[in-house]
């Protein structure tokens, strides 16, 4: 299988407390990976590592045959744009902008006319149920409404990969298993991988492959499909 | 699209972004109206010595026309204000002319200040109109005055009468502006020290106010680089709500500044005693520019700072790592700030250090504010009897930083009015000395050499002459001295009981008196003073004035009222100046310890209402909110005042070194109390915002 994204010998501390402790770890183009673990494993710190949001102390991140830890900030943000997407457990959404221009956000920001974001928008709201709700803010709806229009904007820019960090935490387990159904088809549409850090094996089981993270460390794997 | 994205997003934040723009773009335009104020100060200063220039006409100014003139300048007095009369005869048909007159009055013509002209219509002309003999052929312009309301009067005179006036100058030129100004480092200090009184808690205000709703900025901040943001354009949306407030606050504190210029113009006396021009109060176009254009750059500069995690890392979230408890090293810019005004007051007047030293002492008392913070609450963990104070006193010492933050405005404040306080208090001692010289109703007339013929009309029964003898010395007899003046007998020439009797005799310094003697009978010595008794009222002092300066033009005259005025207008620019600066400054630090008390309380709105699930009473989390404030406002408040008062020491001679009055630390009491209670409003919300709906975290 192809491998779109490796990361080799991955270590990252936050003062004197150490978060990873040489992570390996690589995802196949196009399939679901879990990251499952107990709190504080270093699983999320691994996500946002992969992700390019948080540069390794050592250890290397590759995507495309690229060093994500080493490019600049400028070229990072261009992959979080345009072949990464997001979906984090709250606070993604800007408060501010109406559920379609936090959708087009990743085409406004990538200099797409506005128009055009925001038609490109519109075409995702009545795939993720979000027809009526395009007007409001993300204050004036539900979780997982928010969370879907999450969704939305992290697929709105054909990523290759999706990562997210606990999406269903804050939502009861109806709106989380719709949620959840929701981010893998789309993702799997669009020939997309997904990166999930989750502790619920619940919700691993979307996955099409799991792996343990304990104290920073990539310790067993598991294939369920 | 992120400028037009940031400005919608600004516009749609909600109450709280709307009330930090308000807020921020309130604090900016007052920091904007401040700073151009104070950059008025040296131009009202060197405009003061420019007009002041052709006063100081002498035989050897440079020439200004191709004739010469005949000159001849008195400071008189009336009812307490400066008169100043100029005798002059042209001496051919272009001669010099000073400013703000069309040409020199000849004989027979007078020319004078408005001010003056009015004056002269609502008295006696013999308490003031004949000491300017002539006719009155216009007013001098705004370019000849010190002041809209100088009383000033130019006299023509012939060339004979002028040259048998005693002191009577040729001059070829008019005494041009342009002398630099030479600011010494005591008032350099107190500029300074001004400066930072009004603008500094300005500062503190604004960097408080831009904390509101900062979690909430940093988190839409951390989406939108989440989103694929750049550093650049995540800065560039940041920074658009603050250029909105500030390009607002701008425009709005310029403004401001143009509106307040007549009531700086009007309040500022330049020891004087008289408002100045208002055109006079105007920041240099330069200057000005900088900072229209900086304060906006700083207000961004400032948001981008605060922003900093965020453009980071799209996490926006910091990862605990604690920050260093401040250290002693943080004493030492103060330490050395008063060690240099020592040895610029006593040893060394060097530019440099005069500059250096107070700024060190500025910086040092920002930096050690935290240090004293820290073993304040050190002190209070290990003696405090309950959990409310406990847990103040462990939160201070655990970011002691954020603790001085929120009252360093107060803190500088009350340093700052203790230093001018205790100056003005020293200037009162230092001016009651003098009250009391002369006897009440004797007019002193200083004569010096004018011809003893002339003076017949000023000598009558009970005046005392007083003659200038061999090696400067005075000679008069002291009982008749004593009838006119609060002297001993016998006259010493050195000072006692806090008076100089070398204040009878205000002449110049070359001709200063050294010494007496006992008149003889020989009376050929010149006349150097005649002290005339009057019946004490104003109007016989006047009168006396008149005749004074119709006999002796050259004559300069001194009652015992101008001595008393002289002290009471140096004093006048303190009393007017310092109360509403210190009412300003403590309203701005109070506003700026409620903007902090209530961004906390939002901010650690869970963990009280926390606190108050877990059993914690209401009216212990008020007093453990207020503590927070009032620790850390007490303590730096009371180092400032101290530090202050070390400073006036080094600064002072021992005989000015006074404590002010009861009455100015009550009023600085009052104001800590105010700025206080300003900030206890928050209090009240402390219920709402503590309640079960605060602790749910679904």
């Amino acid at each position: 299988m192809n491998k779109v994204l490796i990361g080799r010998r991955l270590h990252k501390s936050f003062g004197q407390t150490p978060a990873l402790r040489g992570a390996d770890l690589s995802v196949e183009a196009g399939e679901v990976l879990a990251l499952m673990g107990p709190s504080g494993s270093g699983k999320s710190t691994l996500l946002h590592c992969l992700a390019g949001i948080l540069s390794p102390d050592s250890g290397e991140v590759v995507f495309d045959g690229r060093r994500v830890d080493l490019m600049p900030d400028r070229e990072r943000s261009r992959l979080r744009r345009s072949a990464f997407g997001f979906v984090f457990q709250f606070g993604q959404l800007v408060p501010e902008l109406p559920i379609l221009e936090n959708i087009a956000l990743p085409l406004l920001l990538g200099g797409t006319r506005r128009r055009t974001a925001l038609a490109a928008a519109e075409k995702w709201l009545p795939r993720l149920g979000l027809e009526s709700v395009g007007a409001r803010l993300p204050g004036e709806v539900s979780g997982g409404q928010g969370q879907r229009a999450a969704i939305a904007r992290a697929l709105i820019a054909s990523p290759r990969l999706v990562f997210a960090d606990e999406p269903t935490g804050s939502l009861d387990s109806v709106a989380a298993d719709e949620v959840m159904e929701l981010l893998v088809t789309c993702a799997k549409t669009q020939d997309a991988g997904v990166v999930l850090v989750t502790h619920e094996p619940r919700m691993a089981a979307f996955a099409d492959r799991t792996v343990t993270v304990r104290d920073g460390r990539v310790v067993e794997a598991a294939v369920l499909r | 699209m992120s400028l037009t994205l940031g400005i919608r997003m600004a516009l749609a934040g909600g109450r709280e972004s709307l009330a930090r723009m308000a807020l921020m773009a309130l604090g900016l335009a007052v920091g904007v109206m401040l700073l151009l104020l104070t950059l008025t100060a040296l131009p009202i200063m060197q405009s003061h010595v420019d007009r002041l220039a052709w006063h100081r006409t002498t035989e050897a100014s440079p020439a200004t026309a191709p004739d010469p003139a005949l000159w001849l300048a008195v400071t008189d007095r009336y009812a307490g204000h400066d008169v100043i009369r100029v005798n002059v005869a042209a001496l051919g048909p272009r001669p010099p002319v000073p400013p703000g007159v069309e040409k020199l009055p000849g004989p027979g013509e007078v020319v004078v200040s408005p001010a003056l002209a009015e004056l002269m219509r609502s008295i006696p002309a013999d308490q003031l109109r004949d000491r300017f003999p002539g006719r009155v052929i216009g007013t001098i312009g705004d370019d000849g005055l010190i002041a809209p309301s100088e009383l000033v009067g130019i006299v023509g005179r012939t060339p004979e009468e002028m040259r048998k006036t005693y002191g009577a100058l040729e001059i070829r030129g008019i005494e041009q502006p342009g002398e630099p100004l030479d600011v010494k480092a005591l008032w350099q200090l107190v500029f300074t020290l001004i400066a930072v009184l009004i603008v500094g808690p300005v500062v503190v205000f604004v960097s408080m106010v831009t904390r509101i709703g900062g979690a909430r900025r940093e988190r839409r901040f951390a989406a939108i680089r989440l989103a694929g943001a750049t550093r650049w354009q995540t800065a560039l949306l940041a920074a658009t709500e603050t250029a909105m407030a500030a390009l607002t606050a701008t425009l709005a504190g310029f403004l401001g500044y143009q509106a307040i210029r007549p009531l700086v113009a009007h309040y500022v006396t330049l020891g004087h005693g008289m408002p100045i021009f208002v055109a006079d109060v105007a920041a240099p176009v330069g200057q000005a520019l900088a900072v229209l254009v900086a304060v906006p750059a700083l207000a961004v500069a400032t948001t981008l700072v605060a922003l900093r995690p965020v453009q980071i890392s799209p996490l926006g979230t910091r990862h605990p790592v604690p920050r260093r408890p401040p250290r002693v090293w943080r004493l030492i810019p103060l330490a050395a700030g008063v060690l240099g005004l020592w040895y610029l007051v006593r040893l060394d007047n060097n530019p440099l250090l005069s500059v250096a030293a107070p700024m060190s002492i500025l910086v040092g008392l920002v930096l050690s504010g935290p240090w004293v913070c820290q073993w304040a609450s050190r002190a209070m963990a290990r003696l405090s009897r309950n959990a409310t104070t406990l847990i103040v006193a462990r939160r201070i010492a655990a970011d002691p930083y954020s603790a001085f933050r929120s009252v360093s405005g107060a803190a500088l404040a009350m340093f700052v009015a203790t230093v001018l306080g205790m100056v003005a208090a020293g200037e009162r001692v230092s001016a009651s000395d003098v009250e009391s010289v002369l006897r009440q109703g004797v007019v002193a007339v200083h004569v010096e050499g004018a011809p003893e013929e002339s003076l017949a009309p000023l000598i009558s029964d009970g005046v005392v002459v007083a003659r200038r003898g061999p090696g400067l010395r005075i000679i008069v007899d002291c009982a008749d001295l004593k009838r006119v003046a609060n002297v001993r007998c016998p006259l010493p020439w050195w000072s006692y009981d806090g008076k100089s009797t070398g204040d009878l005799f205000v002449v110049p310094q070359r001709l200063a008196p050294r010494g007496f003697a006992v008149p003889d009978t020989d009376s050929s010595a010149p006349v150097q003073t005649l002290f005339i008794p009057t019946d004490g009222t104003q109007a016989a002092e006047e009168r006396v004035r008149t005749l004074a300066a119709n006999v002796a033009p050259g004559a300069r005259t001194h009652t015992n009222r101008d001595l008393a005025a002289q002290a009471i207008q140096r004093l006048a620019t303190w009393d007017t100046a310092l109360p509403p600066a210190m009412v300003f400054v403590l309203l701005v630090a109070a506003c700026s310890l409620t903007v902090s008390t209530v961004t906390g309380l939002i901010e650690r709105r869970r963990p009280f209402a926390l606190l108050r699930a877990s059993g914690m009473r209401l009216g212990e989390l008020r007093r453990m909110v207020l503590l927070e404030t009032v620790v850390p406002l007490g303590v730096t408040v009371a180092g400032g005042v101290g530090v202050a008062m070390l400073i006036v020491y080094l600064l002072v001679s021992p005989t000015q070194w006074v404590l002010p009055s009861g009455g100015f630390f009550i009023g600085l009491g009052a104001g800590v109390l105010a700025a206080l209670a300003v900030s206890a409003i928050a209090l009240p919300l402390m219920d709402v915002a503590t309640r079960h709906d605060s602790v749910r975290f679904e």
